[in-house]
This record gives C-alpha cells, structure tokens and sequence, in this order.
C-alpha cells in the first residue's frame, strides 16, 4: 500500500485523536466512593460529638484503613466503567495525589469548622461541620474529577 | 521519540479505529468496541484474527456465569507498531507544511 496524501493522513490522526478521547471520557470515580466518604465522615462527626474519645480515635483509625484499601484503586480514575482501563498515561499522574491532597485539605477544614461551631455555641460543633465537609464531597468530588477528565479529552488533541 | 514507520496492517480504517482505542487503554471489552465502531461481532471478530495473527492484540476469554467477555490488550509489538505509523501520518503532514512553507 502506498503511503496516504497528507488529507488522508490528516483525516487518520483526527480518528486517531478521537478515539483516545473516547477512551479519555470513561475517566471517573465511582459515586459509591464519593459517597461511602461522606456518609463516613458524618458517622466519624458524630461519634466524636457522642462517643468517648477511645471509640472515635478506633472508628478514624478503621475509616483511614478502609479507605487506604480502597483509594488505591479508585482514585486514579482508570476503572470507573466495568469495559475498560483507561491508561495512566492517559488520565495523568496527578489524579489521585490531588483527590488526596483535596481529603485531607478538607479535615483541615473539619477541624476549622468544628472550632467556629463551638465558639458559637452548638451543642454537635464536629457533627455540624462534618455533613458540611460531607455535602462539599458529594458536589465537588465528582466535578473535582470533571475537571481532571476534561483535561485528558483536551490533551488528547496534541 | 518513536522511529516513523508506516504500517499497512493497521492503516485501514477501521483497523486504525480499533488500535487507536486499545492504545489508550490497558484492555478494552469486545463489546465496548463493537459499539463504539458500530460494527457486527462477526466483522470485528475478522478485524481482531487478522491483528492477533499479526501479534498486535491479545484476546483474553473469561466466563462468569452464563456470560462470556472476552477483553482485548494491543501487545508490545502492536503498540510500537501504532506509534510507529502514527508517528509516519505526523510526518507525512509536516512534510506537507513544510513544502507549502517552502512554496509561499
């Protein structure tokens, strides 16, 4: 076969370009993360307005080794659907130390809030500020990986 | 950098289409393809033997259950070969440009 003219090489690195961006927009977590952290992040809230300090320290403990068992292999946003597995060089490398960096920005905020609540007199100043910190999960989470999925469609125009 | 090489194999079209998205992935399922290519299983099958005789993919078979799926991987030498040819398209337009360049 001769080598194509430059409109049918053109017209083959645009299929080329589209095609990985098919691949690019499987890029996701799963909401069943978004939410098993935010419903234990409220559950964490309120065990440390209700429970002794023993039970609550336990409760983060196995909420960190759980999800440290599990972040691996979601965060990364490469197995979002169940028909394929997106390449990492695809999604990028930084997808999953800024979801990490983004979790532990917000139990700074947690704390940040739990200490304004209690300054003003609520009776729950952690379970307060840990379902505001939940619903900044649920919203900004999966438009937080949006973002990191827009930027792997563009990048597969180069 | 990968040495431009133009390949005949993975050219057509199709076949293009079908390596295009194995290379962004680690695997892909059959039926994901299929779909997305609008193709018949018999007529992405004849696209998959004709690669895998090549060594450019893997067909991977598994059953759970009732259900088959089979998940397809572009192997090493099929994605050298991709990068090789996309690397040839890159250059048969710079080349194109250039002249262009050169004629203006």
């Amino acid at each position: 076969m001769d080598q194509p003219d430059s409109a049918a090489a053109r017209l083959a690195l645009q299929d080329v370009v589209a095609r990985r961006r098919q691949v690019a927009e499987e890029i996701r977590v799963p909401a069943a993360y978004w939410w098993g952290v935010a419903l234990g992040w409220v559950a964490l809230g309120v065990l440390t307005d209700t429970a002794s300090a023993v039970v609550a320290s336990v409760a983060t403990l196995v909420f960190g080794a759980v999800h440290a068992s599990v972040a691996p292999r979601v965060l990364n946003g490469r197995h979002g659907s169940s028909q394929l597995s997106v390449r990492a060089d695809v999604v990028g490398r930084r997808m999953a130390a800024l979801l990490l960096g983004c979790l532990v920005l917000l139990a700074g905020a947690t704390i940040a809030l739990a200490i304004a609540a209690q300054a003003d007199g609520a009776r729950h100043p952690v379970t307060i500020a840990s379902v505001v910190v939940a619903v900044t999960i649920l919203g900004g989470g999966p438009l937080l990986v949006g973002r990191v999925r827009r930027r792997a469609v563009l990048a597969g125009g180069g | 950098m990968v040495a431009p090489r133009f390949d005949d194999l993975i050219h057509p079209s199709t076949r293009l289409s079908i390596v295009a998205l194995l290379a962004a992935a680690d695997w892909i399922d059959f039926g994901y393809v299929r779909d997305r290519l609008e193709l018949s299983d018999s007529a992405l099958s004849k696209q998959f033997t004709t690669l895998e005789e090549a060594g450019y993919v893997r067909l991977e078979r598994e059953a759970t259950g009732r259900q088959r799926r089979v998940r397809v991987r572009l192997t090493q030498t099929g994605r050298d070969a991709f990068e090789g040819h996309v690397a040839a398209l890159r250059e048969v337009l710079a080349g194109t440009t250039a002249s262009s360049d050169a004629l203006s």
